[in-house]
């Protein structure tokens, strides 16, 4: 499939282009759809994203095999290494083993014993 | 069917390193899918030696693989005391032994008026690792700290639960954050921001906005610091 998309800006160049700040629309529009993408996959469940994405074709990707794909897709609970696994694919849209490991805390309300954060750390 | 230990595996994977990264390349071998079996099964061994190291991630590339396997720092387990178990609050009234145990186990105002709602929150707070803070939303100011946020703001946590937090952030970066809110009541955040006066950081937090007695807070849960260097802001 080609990696280009004919998308109709809708009179939107005029807030695209300062922000885009000189650089090239098709690549900051890019940008944006994986900001976007990011956005959307976020507020879903690890279920979630496996269903929408095709437990058959993602197991296919990420090496884990279908059953334990469907059975992810349908509320289990994904290991350290599926959760590794599935970020190699999803860290596309940015969602790296880190931010996927997030998830299935808020996902599955993990005891936070296991990991934590690094050291030096703070918020506002 | 040869097993593999991580230990196994390890031996037969060659050692490197970036600038954030532990780096481990697998060769060519009849068992690879065994031997990155072996190395993903041990991965809070290898998130520990990439923290041992001061890296961000344990990355593991298979021979002609140009995206790596990557195990974050974050899951090698930590030294810390167990964490408190949880405490059950009942729902009628406030146990005065629960009460003194939890408000004893976060920081906040010498003299506070702790309802059923705010205890609720403190007990999440108690519960976790994780460094988290309670900010007043009418007035940013964070009334309510843990001890992993005090160990970590480096600061007496005394002074840091009287903090106004409105001099801490990136430009329009707290603003951001209250329109978020306002729009999804939680959302996970990357940014910038002072820890104290002296130590700026990269973070990952979830924002949270909850609600006791009427008043609103945005309930912070830190997963990631990196200490970085101040920016330095124009002069108005």
């Amino acid at each position: 499939m080609p990696d280009r998309l004919n998308i109709d800006i809708e009179g939107l160049r005029e807030f695209l282009e300062p922000l885009a700040d000189g650089f090239s629309l098709s690549g900051f529009g890019g940008q944006l759809l994986k900001d976007s993408l990011y956005a959307r996959f976020y507020r879903l469940s690890i279920a979630e994203i496996v269903d929408i994405l095709d437990p058959g074709a993602l197991s296919e990707k990420c090496g884990i095999d279908f059953e334990r794909m469907a059975a992810i897709a349908t509320g289990e609970r994904p290991t350290d290494s599926e959760i590794v696994k599935l970020s190699r694919i999803l860290r596309k849209v940015g969602l790296n083993s880190k931010v996927l490991s997030t998830m299935r805390e808020r996902d599955y309300h993990d005891s936070l014993e296991d990991h934590h954060c690094h050291s030096g750390a703070s918020c506002l | 069917m040869k097993k593999y230990t991580c230990e196994d595996a390890l031996l037969l994977a060659i050692p490197a390193f970036t600038k954030e990264a532990l780096v481990l390349r697998l060769e060519e071998h009849p068992d690879l899918p065994l031997i990155l079996e072996a190395l993903l099964a041990g991965a809070s061994t290898l998130a520990e030696s990439a923290a041992a190291t001061k890296r961000q991630w344990c990355q593991i590339f298979l021979p002609g693989d140009s995206e790596p396997y990557e195990i974050p720092a974050a899951w090698a387990k930590k030294n810390r005391p167990s964490p408190k178990k949880a405490i059950k609050i009942p729902s009628s009234a406030i146990n005065p032994q629960t009460f003194e145990r939890i408000s004893s186990a976060v920081y906040g105002p010498s003299h506070p008026v702790i309802n059923k709602d705010l205890l609720h929150i403190l007990e999440r707070m108690v519960e976790t690792e994780r460094p988290m803070s309670l900010v007043r939303m009418n007035d940013d100011r964070q009334l309510w700290i843990n001890a992993p946020m005090a160990d970590l703001l480096q600061t007496e946590p005394s002074l840091a639960t009287k903090r106004v937090m409105t001099d801490f952030w990136l430009p329009g970066e707290l603003e951001y954050i209250k329109i978020e809110l306002a729009q999804t009541n939680s959302f996970y955040h990357s940014y910038q921001g002072g820890l104290n006066s002296s130590v700026w950081a990269k973070l990952e937090a979830q924002f949270e906005i909850v609600e006791a007695s009427g008043t609103q807070f945005r309930l912070v849960t830190n997963f990631y610091a990196e200490p970085t260097k101040r920016p330095i802001f124009a002069v108005k």
